[in-house]
């Protein structure tokens, strides 16, 4: 009984009531979780020199600049843009170079002489035979000289003149002295010089027509250009009247002497020897000379100032002379000295050497027909054969050479030409020409500037045309920039200059060539010395060290307006799921609505709209659109761009399940943010850095989380 | 038919070894069996000697939970038989939110009886001694978390998420008791249990203060005070950063059976528990009773691990400025959640000592004999947990005749439902005292089909109580009346 009974309770409680059957092996696998969960995504309090400090570099932005005041400005800056040099512009060096070649003229030969006699024996026996036998007889005795009429006496011979072979003669005379040493006159004279080889006359013949006993008589040859050898032959006829008083007669003793003498002689060539003589008056015909430089076309230097530097010279002699050279630069002072430098050359030789420039300074001003470019020179040359016998012409030359060497000038002064240096053009590309194709709207920089700092040390008046254009599409805008001129420093005492040149819209089309903006911009210009030419004052100065150093730098002040100032740009869907990604359990479209919900308190008077759209590039539609109207707006501002105080708001964004399902159909994004600065940009505003903007952006989704509940596995 | 009959016997018998005794079982306390002493230790059975033996003490496994049933996972549709979850996408998950209680419990309880004694000493005195190996959790989860899986955080914007109802307490420990009762007077008959708590294994959090803060903006800012004891073999491996990397179980102290066995019995983690109780007969017929059960404490000293947390950290997103400077980047928003999440908590290892209480009872009831065999009965039980409490509230029918048969008949409202009833049966052939109890008969039930396989599946499954058990028992002959007349007539 108690069996049946605990059966019975089994079956009552086992099998009482069925309420449901559950047939598990239908029991489907499909699951989900699809809670709400918002959480704060991000937040910032964030000031502008929280992002940006002072002087921070972003390329291309060289430095952001806090004023005191904390208004920001943008600076671009480009140092050395313009890096010239002295040795830019002139190479002084090659200013002062000096080339001349001197013929060394007519030479003077030692004085020579030689004598011949005749005897009265030598004469009678050219007497007739009769004359001779009376002659004979009258030799030894006290007797009148019997007259004879002019007889040819014979040819005689002189002893070579030993300081010449043979001679042209520039100048000069040949003087024959004829001395009676007979006791009776001689009349009737006649004389003829010959060069004994080829008995070649020299000079005419000369007649003295009476010489008293012991007297002398003088013949002058006039010897101009003619060949003279070192032996020459008298020939002499003479007569007497006799005596009328007995005299003693010795034919032996008594003669006639005919002494030849050369003196002064001014040869021109042959082979002589050379004494030692100062031919300082080649040239010029004195000893002082001029050296004319070529600084260059237009170029008149007036003085130099060397601090260091040589003059290298060289000497070549194209003659068998010696020569010694002394020379003086008068216009050039060492310590106030003249520069003087002595040279010997060697016949047929060069000579080189270098005369040191030091601490001189060259005046190149002392002529007064031309006080420029100019340096007086004195020189006193010797030549000699060093007593041996040479050929010599009077058109031997001695060439001179002078070149400026390492030299490290001081200044230099005069005027330095009208030059016009040109910049290359050049042509700055932003970079920018892809963003700029994406940006629409009206955006104006109101106050930039671009300033040239320079610093200057050539001392002199320097214009410059600067030309730029920018470009954008087809649009072009102009600089318009009118030339302008440097400073300069008052040389000598000022030798350097700095100042700056401001270049902004009250002298330019800056802002407007700015706000363009441009793609590239276009530069080119010129640097003109001495825009006004040749004053004849000649007080341009350039100094050894002379440079033009000059950097840009542009200034982008942060005031500025905006209107409707729109970037678009459309990019590849990153959202869109790739093909057989199995590893998210979440896709995009699971997503039942994703919301972001913005709050900002914004200090920046600066608003922004968001758009982004789904876009269907092959059917060229738009899929969906995300409007994220005033995600920021503009603070007030003063009537100086200054914001008053922060605007607050308050956005959503929501994503919906119809923009989720577009994701995987759409294979572009187009993002489209407009910007606005305060009163829609219809007056300028300032970014100062201590603007700041507080927000908080939450994100607030609905995922549609799938997964099979046979093969739950949890993942991280 | 009949083969299903036997399948489910099969089942239930297979339950003998089931015991369930850390769940009051409101069936057994106005039954005549010696295991209503565990409720209150005044009670006394009628039997001289019961022994409880080891193999047939039994193994109980009770799982108590109050948000959910089968039916509440596990959706019909309402046309064809195709079963749903609560996760298809079909179902609306807010229905399935709707049942979720502010503080939502799990009670998962183990008993194992290792032994069992009681006997009459002297003339009213009772004695018993029991060995029990028992494991009790209570998990506690509050609503609200269980509302922000499902639904996510929307609905607490501007508010708190208050976590502090999180709890968890899992204790392994042998319980060896001796207990007393003994007629103070005529009337009150008192009754005590001391026992001695060898704790073997725990882990308990302390949750002061725990709970997420959602704001307008959607900030959120976590606030947490709670420790986290362990005693158990585990190590806990903490970083630089006071978080918890991993935790590894030393299963190198258990590499041979008498290491295993010298942890089980050699613990260091020693406790106190006392059952007290009181019955008092009003008059012949009326009866009170009451009794505290389970009062008691462990202190853990082996194998300990603290981890304290006490921190507030807030969530505000990432700093723009942050991603500015390149140390985030926007993809690591996620994991900065994460790490946050992670950061909130921060743990400092110590190992100090910590004491755990037991979840004890209260129990007042009231009888009524209508007749020598049959009363009625009205039993309220409150479970403390805690700072939660649990009341089950019990009119019971009781049947005994002769100490032979004994039969009960309960209805009891408790763990939020109301249609518990209750059934108890006990028959003694010989020594043999065989029983069986159920706290709440599942009056319907699920059919689950399996390929070829059916199982029956109580409906509601809340509260799963039964007991099917055997003790020996010693002495239970009904004393005859031993009044004898004044007046002897001849």
């Amino acid at each position: 009984m108690l069996k049946n009974l605990f059966i019975l309770i089994f079956i009552v409680a086992a099998t009482g009531c069925i309420k449901e059957t559950y047939n598990m092996d239908k029991l489907s696998k499909e699951a989900h979780l699809s809670p709400t969960w918002g959480v704060a995504a991000v937040r910032g309090d964030i000031s502008f020199s929280d992002l940006v400090d002072p002087n921070d570099s972003f390329d291309p932005i060289d430095s952001v600049i806090f004023d005191e005041n904390n208004f920001v400005r943008l600076v671009f800056r480009e140092d050395s843009v313009i890096d010239l040099k002295m040795e830019d512009y002139y190479d002084l060096n090659d200013m002062i170079s000096f080339n001349e070649v001197y013929q060394l003229g007519d030479l003077k030969i030692a004085p020579f002489s030689g004598s011949i006699k005749y005897t009265l024996d030598q004469i009678s026996q050219n007497l007739s035979p009769v004359q001779r036998a009376q002659f004979l007889a009258l030799d030894g005795t006290n007797s009148v000289i019997p007259p004879f009429p002019v007889t040819n006496i014979g040819e005689k011979t002189y002893s070579p003149f030993s300081n010449f072979e043979n001679v042209t003669f520039k100048e000069g005379s040949l003087i024959i002295y004829v001395k009676n040493n007979l006791p009776a006159p001689v009349s009737g004279i006649s004389l003829r010089i010959f060069n004994t080889a080829g008995h070649i006359p020299i000079g005419n013949e000369s007649i003295i027509p009476l010489i008293n006993p012991g007297q002398i008589d003088s013949i002058y040859i006039n010897v101009a250009n003619i060949m003279m050898g070192n032996s020459i032959t008298a020939a002499i006829s003479l007569g007497t009247p006799g005596t009328s008083t007995p005299v003693l007669i010795d034919l032996d003793v008594q003669n006639i002497e005919v002494n030849i003498t050369g003196k002064d002689m001014l040869v021109k060539s042959g082979r002589a020897i050379a004494p030692p003589q100062n031919i300082s008056a080649i040239g010029e015909g004195d000893n002082i000379d001029t050296v004319s430089f070529d600084p260059g076309s237009g170029v008149e230097v007036t003085l130099i100032d060397v601090t260091k530097g040589d003059i290298s010279y060289s000497v070549r002699s194209k003659s068998q002379l010696t020569s010694i050279a002394s020379v003086t630069l008068l216009s050039a002072l060492k310590n106030g000295v003249p520069l003087t430098e002595s040279l010997t050359v060697n016949p047929n030789s060069t000579y080189n050497g270098t005369l040191s420039l030091d601490n001189t300074v060259i005046d190149m001003s002392t002529i007064a027909t031309q006080p420029y470019n100019m340096v007086v020179v004195e020189h006193e040359i010797i030549v000699h054969s060093n007593n041996t016998m040479i050929d010599f012409s009077s058109t031997d030359e001695l060439e001179l050479n002078l070149k400026l060497l390492n030299t490290n000038f001081n200044y230099a002064k005069g005027y330095f030409g009208q030059k016009t240096e040109s910049f290359d053009p050049d042509t700055l590309d932003l970079g920018i020409k892809d963003i700029l194709k994406k940006i629409s709207g009206y955006f104006l920089i109101s106050s930039p500037s671009i300033k040239l700092n320079y610093a200057n040390s050539f001392a002199v008046p320097v214009e410059i045309n600067l030309r730029a254009t920018g470009y954008r599409a087809a649009e072009t805008v102009d600089l318009g920039l009118a030339p302008f001129s440097l400073s300069y420093p008052a040389a000598p005492g000022e030798r350097d200059k700095e100042d700056v040149f401001i270049i902004n819209k009250n002298n330019s089309s800056l802002s407007a060539l700015v706000s363009m903006p441009p793609e590239i911009v276009r530069f080119s210009g010129s640097a003109k010395m001495n825009p006004l030419g040749n004053t004849g004052s000649r007080d341009n100065y350039i100094f050894g060290n002379s440079r033009f150093l000059g950097s840009l730098e542009v200034e982008i002040p942060l005031e500025f307006r905006m209107n409707n100032l729109q970037f678009t740009d459309t990019v590849d869907n990153f959202m869109q799921e790739e093909e057989n990604s199995e590893d998210n359990p979440v896709n995009p479209e699971d997503f039942e609505f994703l919301r972001i919900d913005i709050k900002a308190e914004n200090g920046f008077p600066l608003g922004v709209s968001l758009s982004m759209m789904l876009y269907d590039s092959v059917a060229n539609v738009n899929r969906s659109t995300i409007e994220a109207e005033d995600i920021l707006e503009p603070a007030p501002v003063d009537n100086n761009g200054h914001v008053t105080g922060p605007t607050e708001c308050s956005t959503s964004i929501k994503i919906t399940r119809d923009f989720w399902n577009w994701v995987n159909k759409a294979d572009k994004i187009i993002f489209m943010f407009t910007m606005n600065t305060t009163a829609d940009g219809s007056k300028d505003v300032k970014i100062y850095s201590d603007y700041k903007i507080n927000f908080k952006a939450s994100l607030v989704l609905k995922p549609d989380i799938k997964f099979n509940l046979d093969s739950i596995s949890i993942k991280k | 038919m009949i083969r299903k009959i036997n399948f489910v016997l099969i089942m239930l018998l297979a339950v003998v070894v089931y015991d369930s005794a850390a769940q009051n079982s409101q069936v057994l306390y106005y039954m005549n069996l010696p295991q209503n002493h565990f409720l209150n230790p005044a009670l006394r059975p009628s039997n001289t000697v019961y022994i409880g033996l080891p193999v047939l003490s039994g193994i109980n496994v009770n799982v108590n939970n109050n948000f959910f049933n089968f039916s509440d996972i596990f959706i019909k549709r309402s046309s064809g038989d195709e079963i749903i979850t609560i996760f298809h996408p079909d179902y609306n998950v807010s229905e399935f939110v709707k049942k979720i209680k502010d503080i939502n419990f799990i009670e998962p309880q183990v008993l194992v009886q290792l032994f069992g004694l009681g006997f009459s000493a002297g003339r009213d005195l009772y004695i018993t001694l029991d060995v029990n190996e028992r494991v009790e959790g209570n998990v506690a989860l509050p609503g609200d978390f269980l509302r922000l899986g499902f639904e996510g955080n929307e609905q607490f914007v501007g508010g708190r998420i208050n976590l502090e109802a999180l709890r968890g307490d899992v204790k392994y420990y042998r319980e060896a008791g001796l207990g007393f009762s003994k007629d103070i007077t005529n009337r009150l008959r008192l009754g005590i249990r001391g026992k001695v708590l060898f704790g073997m294994a725990a882990a308990s959090i302390d949750n002061k203060s725990l709970g997420i803060t959602v704001n307008d903006d959607y900030t959120h800012t976590f606030d947490a005070d709670l420790m986290v004891n362990l005693s158990a073999p585990v190590e806990v491996y903490v970083s630089d950063e006071n978080t918890i990397d991993s935790m590894a179980f030393k299963d190198s102290r258990f590499n041979s059976s008498s290491e295993i066995i010298d942890y089980l019995l050699k613990s260091k983690n020693i406790g106190f528990g006392i059952d007290i109780g009181a019955e008092i007969s009003i008059s012949e017929r009326f009866k009170v009773s009451a009794s505290v059960t389970d009062l008691g404490y462990i202190k853990w000293n082996r194998d300990l691990t603290n981890l304290k947390a006490k921190s507030q950290f807030e969530f505000s997103g990432i700093d723009l400025l942050d991603v500015y400077e390149g140390k985030m980047t926007f993809d690591s928003l996620g994991q900065e959640l994460l790490d946050t999440l992670e950061k909130s908590f921060k743990f400092i290892d110590t190992q100090t000592p910590f004491t755990t209480y037991l979840p004890f009872g209260v129990s007042v009831g009231a009888s009524y004999n209508l007749t020598k065999s049959i009363s009625l009965g009205l039993l309220s039980y409150t479970r403390i947990i805690g700072k939660q409490y649990r009341e089950a509230l019990t009119l019971s029918a009781n049947v005994n005749i002769g100490n032979a048969f004994s039969t009960t008949f309960a209805y009891t409202a408790a763990n939020y439902s109301y249609d518990n009833l209750g059934f108890g049966l006990a028959f003694r052939p010989g020594i043999f005292q065989f029983y069986f109890l159920v706290d709440r008969i599942p009056v319907t039930w699920n059919k689950l089909i399996f390929e070829e396989t059916t199982i029956p599946l109580p409906e509601s499954w809340n509260t799963i109580h039964t007991r099917l058990g055997m003790n020996l028992v010693f002495g239970n002959k009904a004393k005859k009346k031993a009044d004898r007349p004044m007046i002897q007539i001849q």
